[in-house]
């Protein structure tokens, strides 16, 4: 279950004097089972981009291929060079009406917005969960399994099905808005900045149980400012700045990339600073092996003999 | 002569105050909304000199306390006394004079249409020479790196670059006290950085300086002398930057994370590594590099 992105372009208000263009030229590709970050400050175009990926937003121009749900712009409208398009909203009416079957490409990729915990509206955690699932289609008792199969796995136990959703504390009602997503089943998850706001327990929690899902098979796709859980949960990094990517490796590669970092906002996270200072000063720190403080110190231990 | 008796009678030091103290807080309580007090019965006493930092998760009160200081709040009960002058009604906008305060936001602080006529804003009323004024503001203006953006419209200027013309404007006044809220918080790690490096060198040039930092990151408390630990409107601990970071079930009950030089020596103790306490992120290079 691979996305493959080509020429992306979006442009928000086309053709009005607002018009902004929030996304220029992406090229990248999401493969099967990954666990990529999605990198790049407020305005950056993260959000935008992550919208496209299950049909909420159509590019202005470009193709996007997910596991063979095609988004060809082309295909839809052909604009011919050196003629003036004057019906803009006409033109967007059509590229949507083309989007066919965009039930089955929602199946197939599930988003969790910034504080999901905000979409939740039913009045137990049961339904509140088995809402997505039922609109797929599902027999009744598919659903109940799921869901409660999806709740499970965030760990929140039967007791909570009955309650109100809206009593629950902050960390418990994402990990329920979660659930709802997982319980969809989709083959690529996508989560927008899933730790904001919560404390440091909660925030390992939550990555703990985003690694597990990957494990399971879900392809991840995480925007996220924390250079902490790149380096420690993701596999590659995209970086991206004012609508461009800038910048696309391993997160070992991105934060060993000197030249990159000095013209960029990013900072690589302490732990890794810090393992590249003791080995500029004649450590033999294998970089490679440091994810987080507590393997930075055995590599430290390593190192020292 | 009778306006400054009256002025020395408003500016009273108080002879049980400390005469080093620069702020002083006794039993300071303050509350929005009754029966919800921010802050319960604070008493802390800040050294001319001193660089004290205020920590503590969301809501614990630490911003209200500097407003309290600078005297845009008024308490319930309990006394403030800048310089050991206790505040009140009449004079708190003259202590007020001592006290230079940045808060979080860089775009809720701009009042001049260019940068160095905000800069030399405060400047205004106290009676200096035009000369004088532009010496101060070039002055102030290169001491955060702004000098060549003198004549640009804040509007147009970068989160970073907005909180560095905010701390030039409050510095201009040469307070003796300055307050910086979060001043940090809504900036990039880079800018995060260069705010900490002016306050640095800001101190070096003037030794005599007292320092309030209010911050929820903890890497920033490392500069200061004493740290000061909130939570629900109470002090916790007062202490050393290294006795405080030490306690690290604490920190933790109250939602925050230790810094990171911390965690790691904690981790190296825990195999077997034996790490002596240490004041900075360098000496622990230094040790592990020996």
């Amino acid at each position: 279950m691979s996305i493959i992105i080509e020429h992306l372009y979006h442009t928000y208000d086309e053709g009005l004097p607002t018009q902004q263009i929030a996304l220029q030229d992406i090229n990248c590709i999401f493969d099967d089972h990954c666990f990529t970050a999605l990198i790049g400050q407020t305005g950056s175009g993260k959000s935008t981009l992550i919208q496209h990926l299950n049909g909420l937003l159509i590019p202005t121009s470009g193709k996007i291929d997910i596991n063979s749900y095609l988004i060809d712009i082309s295909l839809i409208y052909k604009e011919k060079k050196g003629q003036q398009v004057v019906d803009y909203k006409a033109m967007k009416k059509k590229r949507k009406a083309k989007l066919k079957d965009i039930k089955s490409l929602r199946k197939k990729v599930g988003i969790v917005f910034q504080f999901p915990e905000y979409q939740l509206f039913e009045d137990t955690v049961i339904k509140d969960v088995s809402y997505g699932p039922k609109n797929f289609g599902l027999s009744e008792t598919e659903v109940l399994e799921n869901s409660k199969k999806a709740l499970d796995l965030v760990g929140i136990d039967s007791s909570y099905y009955e309650r109100t959703p809206f009593e629950l504390s902050g960390g418990e009602k994402r990990r329920v808005a979660i659930a709802g997503i997982i319980a969809m089943k989709p083959d690529i998850l996508v989560l927008d900045e899933p730790t904001v706001g919560l404390d440091a327990s909660g925030e390992e929690k939550l990555l703990t149980l985003i690694q597990k899902i990957h494990a399971d098979g879900t392809s991840i796709i995480l925007a996220t400012h924390d250079m902490d859980v790149v380096l420690k949960y993701c596999e590659r990094a995209i970086v991206l700045d004012r609508g461009k990517i800038v910048k696309e490796s391993s997160p070992l590669e991105l934060f060993q990339d000197r030249e990159f970092l000095k013209h960029s906002s990013l900072e690589p996270p302490k732990v890794f600073s810090f393992a590249l200072k003791l080995k500029d000063a004649g450590l033999n720190i294998n970089l490679s092996n440091v994810k987080d403080v507590s393997s930075l110190a055995q590599e430290i231990k390593r190192a020292r003999g | 002569m009778k306006n400054k008796a009256k002025l020395s009678e408003l500016l009273k030091k108080e002879n049980n105050i400390p005469k080093d103290s620069a702020v002083y807080l006794k039993d300071l309580t303050f509350s929005y909304e009754k029966n919800h007090p921010i802050l319960k019965k604070i008493n802390l006493d800040i050294k001319k000199g001193q660089v004290v930092a205020f920590i503590g998760h969301n809501g614990s009160g630490k911003s209200t306390l500097a407003k309290l200081i600078d005297g845009i709040l008024i308490q319930d009960s309990g006394d403030i006394a800048i310089f050991q002058t206790i505040m009140n009604d009449n004079n708190a906008l003259l202590l007020r004079e001592h006290i230079g305060l940045v808060f979080q936001n860089p775009d809720s602080q701009f009042i001049g249409a260019t940068v160095e006529d905000d800069i030399a804003f405060g400047l205004e009323n106290q009676n200096m020479s035009q000369v004088e004024m532009q010496k101060r503001v070039i002055e102030c203006a290169e001491l955060v790196g702004m000098e060549n953006y003198l004549k640009s419209e804040p509007s147009n200027l970068s989160g970073g670059q907005k909180q560095r013309v905010a701390i030039a404007g409050a510095i201009a006044r040469k307070p003796e006290i300055l307050i910086l809220d979060e001043a940090g918080a809504m900036l990039d790690p880079k800018g995060k950085i260069a705010i900490r490096n002016i306050i640095k060198k800001e101190k070096e040039l003037n030794p005599d300086l007292t320092i309030i930092l209010i911050t929820h990151e903890l890497e920033e408390a490392y500069d200061a002398d004493t740290v000061v630990v909130l939570s629900s409107g109470q002090i916790l601990m007062v202490d050393t930057p290294e006795k405080v970071f030490a306690n690290d079930e604490l920190l933790k009950n109250i939602g925050l994370d230790i810094p990171f030089a911390h965690k790691l020596r904690k981790s190296l103790i825990s195999l077997d590594i034996d790490v002596p306490e240490f004041n900075n992120e360098e000496e622990l290079l230094n040790f592990l590099c020996r």
